[in-house]
């Protein structure tokens, strides 16, 4: 990925205070032509993240910038290339599917009916039917149209497959990809199906209360790091070891998953672990090490 | 004017998580297979990391190190603003990709017999038997 070009979105040193909650201090890139996928658990601040870039609420400090356009200063330019599709947009107030659309497209120039019709039929998602009468997840489809079918240049999406069946969901996922086959074009999505990031995402954030625990490339973060069982008494002084996540014990057999620059088998040898076996990772086992140690 | 770019996708086994090896690894295997099979003839264009990474559902980073691993194995080369390629010497370099690979399944072989406790004699019988089933 070609890092001198400008960022499809550059946060830095972002903060927004709340009364018992703190976004931040949040910094993240996400490079032109990528996915990537921003992960968390529920309260981590991803939403809020995701609403700061469209200016929904005002940050206490930092800046957001996309393609090179501040949200503040230049956020009408920032609104003409980004796009936003989540589970909160309220469509209700203008009949049926077509309708809502209509009116969408008449503000997006790049509108492209013939590519909308292809999203609401492979989303099987009837132009007739009345908003009031869509489903969850035919509102978060609905969302999802409406977001893509102007091919902005910023995609960015809150839990997109939430609610949705499996085949429309296979379908998004694709339709992803196929946005990034062009260079210019970056996705940015939050979610909680992590088989679906591991698959699609070149790129991923982990937040935790509020604040960013891990940033990389999926597949390097992968590598880096292996699940481990090992056999060593209950009691041994292993959750403390730099390296060593989410560390578990039952009887005698200890679990957890290493950071392979910091950790290694031969040291949990060396910590007096026997029996020491190694595996990859799923990007799943690698969600759960990193939060249960903070 | 160039040759269409094979379709590679339709080439390669469904890339799946739950399959052994990471996603890149089944791309790399796939067009390994691909090439023993004469699909993938020397100078025959790949599809660009992104067509392929769309056309099999898997992120471009997986795509991008396949090739680079490739790239490194002598299989494919890349042009810049052209694309890649296979090499003329693909076939030669997959099969001492695999000679290498069948050596050390055969190393491995060997311990795990002598770990069954199997005398040369015997473990020699059982590498026969599998030369001429």
């Amino acid at each position: 990925m070609n890092t001198t070009e400008t960022p499809a979105l550059e946060v830095r040193g972002l903060v927004k205070k709340f009364r018992k909650f703190v976004l931040g201090e949040v910094s993240l890139s996400v490079p032109a032509g990528s996915i990537t996928a921003l992960l968390g658990a529920n309260g981590a601040g991803k939403t809020t993240l995701l609403n700061l870039i469209f200016g929904v609420g005002a940050p206490e400090a930092g800046t957001i910038r996309v393609f090179g356009y501040d949200h503040f200063n230049e956020d009408v330019a920032l609104k003409r290339i980004a796009a936003f599709a989540g589970p909160d947009l309220d469509l209700s107030g203008w009949g049926n599917v077509r309708a809502a659309l209509d009116f969408l497209a008449a503000f997006r120039p790049s509108w492209d009916a013939a590519y909308e019709e292809r999203l609401l039929e492979q989303f099987a998602l009837p132009a007739k039917k009345s908003i009031r009468a869509l489903s969850f997840g035919e509102q978060t489809k609905l969302g999802l149209v409406a977001a893509m079918a102007w091919r902005p240049r910023l995609l960015v999406l809150d839990e997109p497959t939430t609610g949705l069946d499996v085949r429309a969901r296979q379908f998004l996922l694709q339709e992803l990809l196929a946005v990034v086959t062009d260079p210019n074009r970056s996705v940015l999505l939050s979610s909680h199906q992590l088989t679906d990031v591991e698959r699609i995402a070149d790129r991923m954030v982990l937040l935790q209360q509020g604040r960013v625990l891990l940033e990389g490339e999926v597949a390097s973060l992968l590598e880096e790091h292996c699940g481990v069982q090992w056999s060593a008494p209950a009691n041994a002084l292993f959750r403390g070891m730099p390296g060593v996540l989410g560390a578990q014990c039952e009887g005698n057999r200890w679990r957890a998953v290493i950071r392979r620059t910091v950790c290694s088998a031969q040291q949990l040898e060396a910590a007096g672990a026997t029996q020491v076996h190694t595996q990859p990772v799923t990007l799943e086992e690698l969600y759960l090490a990193h939060t249960a140690n903070a | 004017m160039l040759p269409n770019a094979v379709p590679v996708a339709s080439l390669l086994p469904p890339l799946s998580l739950a399959a052994p090896g990471a996603l890149y690894e089944q791309i790399i295997a796939g067009i390994h297979a691909a090439l023993a099979n004469g699909q993938l003839p020397p100078g025959a264009p790949l599809p660009s990391v992104r067509k392929l990474a769309a056309e099999t559902c898997v992120s471009v980073i997986t795509v991008k190190r396949a090739y680079e691993e490739l790239e490194r194995q002598g299989l494919i080369y890349s042009r810049p603003g052209l694309g890649s390629f296979i090499t003329d010497a693909a076939l030669d370099r997959s099969r001492e990709t695999h000679r290498a690979r069948a050596e050390s399944l055969l190393a491995e072989a060997r311990a795990e017999a002598e770990q069954a406790g199997l005398k040369p004699s015997e473990i020699r019988a059982l590498f026969l038997k599998h030369l001429n089933p």
